[in-house]
């Protein structure tokens, strides 16, 4: 049911983003342009410009959630996100470093492509180091230390950016955005977040099963260090390709899963299907948000992520707290 | 007729040996109680018999090496219960229970809200049997320590295997509640599953249980009859303590007395 209503209102904004835009367009012509008829400049608005740009919020929306939810289930702890791996840092710190050095200019690949190698590194990193006889704690610890590093590097490229305009380059990237994207930046992530959801929905059973605690669990068959391994590599995989082709797009993954949790009766594992169509619909209403206010100059969809996740965040932190007293 | 069959178990961790040649049998429809003072073993025992923990020597389940069978397989035949009765999410007892079908769950395609009959049944009679039949909509984080040790038996029950292992499952109880949670064991151990219960209670454990391990320093003191292992030479050996027994309607117990000998 709930699922249905979310996959409902994921439809619903996905016609309302093919409509809006510069040259709003009516249903029906939309729906001409989507079919292959109606005026040719519809045609390319709605299929070249607005299309891509709506699957890439469902990709990335559904990356960050379902990848939210599975570590919040993994590490059973509700703060746990993407981002805290490193992966995201770290992808970003490849995309940066092609801007850096002006290699972006050479072929539009080679910034998604550093982004991916950014995020495959970070992965490697996590995976040695949390291989053997290893726990949760060490995973987020390698997790903040990675994060950390990145997020160093990335400064230091920002500090030392030979002009003005590289740097501004890097900023807006570091903000994240979907806009300007087309299908080629679509079907050079689709097969990387395909097989990263589909080892993450895979340990579905597993993460119902982790909420007994982690001896429970292994007593009824979950193989603990296999589903760190699977929910590490599907987040990577994931959310790592998504990062390399939006940049950062912070919160979705942290807050989507707390605002779905109640609903789906606490459990993990339905969490996970929620949260990824949960995340694309965040994700979607963010991106048509921040065509609104039509002044010419959009603000960037991760500031307006993190814009209604902080705060959101705060007030749970708040309820937590009255909760505790 | 033997069901549990343990040969010369030793667990090692970090260069320490925490148990040493351990040697027991467990048949079917017995309730054996395993105790010892803190620190004896009883827990990693218990987690080797699960296969959580490694060790040496041999563990065979109805003859067969219980390393030889798959996870699932394992799964099926032993549930396990620990003694952290922290459940991490508020789920629903009901869905707390169902947890225990994990073993026989498909993939993630299977909703958790589509169990087959067999599961619905096992499910049911489990919180039948530990009478919380009434509780099965309340979330898990609004139940009381007793109403908590009752569901969480009934997830293990839920699994509907041929050994349960229950690690201390009556600490921390009200005397009812004691009583309870030992008599859903000895109808369960009654209707033919090997269990074996780590107890720090002499009492309880003279008073339910077929058979008594007494565990010390990761060896075996003491096994057999609960008269043989209650002996005052292995209560004072074991814990330095002696106790005093009683008889009421035919059946003994035990009743921890003094830190010395009781004369």
């Amino acid at each position: 049911m709930l699922n249905h209503l979310l996959f409902l209102a994921l439809l619903l904004l996905s016609v309302l983003s093919l409509r809006f835009g510069e040259a709003p367009l009516s249903l029906a012509e939309v729906l001409a342009a989507l079919i292959g008829s109606g005026p040719e400049p519809h045609q390319v608005i709605v299929r070249e410009i607005r299309l891509p740009r709506v699957v890439l919020a469902w990709l990335v929306g559904i990356a960050l959630g379902a990848s939210g939810a599975a570590l919040q289930g993994l590490l059973r702890n509700p703060l746990a996100e993407p981002g805290l791996l490193g992966i995201s840092a770290s992808a970003s710190l490849g995309a940066v470093l092609t801007l850096y050095f002006g290699l972006a200019l050479v072929s539009p690949w080679l910034l998604p492509a550093a982004a991916m190698l950014g995020a495959l590194l970070a992965t490697l990193v996590l995976h040695v180091l949390t291989r053997a006889g290893s726990n949760n704690l060490t995973l987020i610890l390698t997790g903040v230390a990675l994060t950390s590093l990145a997020g160093a590097l990335t400064s230091l490229a920002l500090n030392l950016a030979p002009n003005p305009t590289d740097a501004q380059d890097i900023i807006l990237w570091l903000l994240g955005s979907i806009s300007d994207r087309s299908f080629d930046d679509v079907w050079l992530c689709l097969p990387f977040v395909l097989i990263g959801l589909a080892l993450l929905f895979w340990c579905i059973p597993a993460l119902d099963a982790l909420a007994l605690g982690e001896a429970e669990a292994s007593s009824l068959g979950v193989d603990l260090g296999r589903l760190r391994t699977l929910i590490i590599l599907g987040s990577a995989l994931s959310v790592g390709s998504t990062v390399a082709i939006t940049g950062t797009i912070g919160f979705v993954g942290l807050v989507v899963p707390h605002l779905l949790r109640r609903a789906v009766g606490f459990r993990p594992g339905p969490l996970l299907l929620a949260s990824a169509l949960g995340g694309a619909v965040l994700v979607l209403a963010a991106d048509i948000a921040v065509r609104l206010p039509n002044s010419g100059r959009e603000p960037m969809l991760g500031v307006v992520t993190a814009l209604i996740g902080a705060p959101f965040f705060l007030t749970l932190v708040l309820r937590a707290r009255r909760d505790m007293l | 007729m033997t069901a549990l069959e343990l040969s010369d178990v030793t667990v090692q961790r970090g260069g320490r040996t925490l148990i040493e040649a351990v040697s027991c049998q467990v048949s079917a429809g017995e309730l054996v109680g395993l105790i010892g003072p803190n620190g004896a073993g009883k827990s990693t025992l218990i987690q080797a018999i699960a296969q959580l923990i490694p060790y040496h020597g041999a563990m065979r389940w109805h003859g067969k090496p219980l390393e030889q069978l798959t996870a699932r397989e394992r799964a099926r035949q032993i549930a396990y219960l620990s003694q952290d009765d922290r459940v991490q999410w508020p789920i629903s007892v009901a869905d707390l229970v169902a947890l225990g079908r994990h073993p026989y769950r498909g993939g993630w395609w299977r909703g958790a809200g589509q169990t087959r009959a067999a599961d619905q049944q096992a499910i049911e009679a489990a919180l039948h049997a530990t009478d919380v039949w009434t509780l099965r909509e309340r979330a898990s984080d609004t139940l009381s320590g007793g109403e908590r040790a009752r569901v969480r038996l009934a997830r293990a029950l839920a699994v509907e295997a041929g050994l349960l292992l229950a690690d201390e499952p009556v600490a921390a109880l009200d005397p009812r509640h004691q009583l309870e949670v030992m008599t859903v064991l000895r109808t369960q151990a009654q209707r033919g599953a090997s269990i074996i219960v780590v107890l720090h209670d002499l009492t309880l454990a003279s008073r339910f249980c077929d058979r008594l391990v007494l565990l010390n320093g990761g060896r075996v003191v003491a096994t057999g009859a609960v008269e043989r292992v209650l002996s005052a030479a292995s209560l004072q050996q074991a814990y330095g303590i002696g106790a005093v027994m009683g008889e009421h309607h035919g059946q003994r117990y035990w009743v921890p007395w003094s830190v010395a000998p009781y004369v």
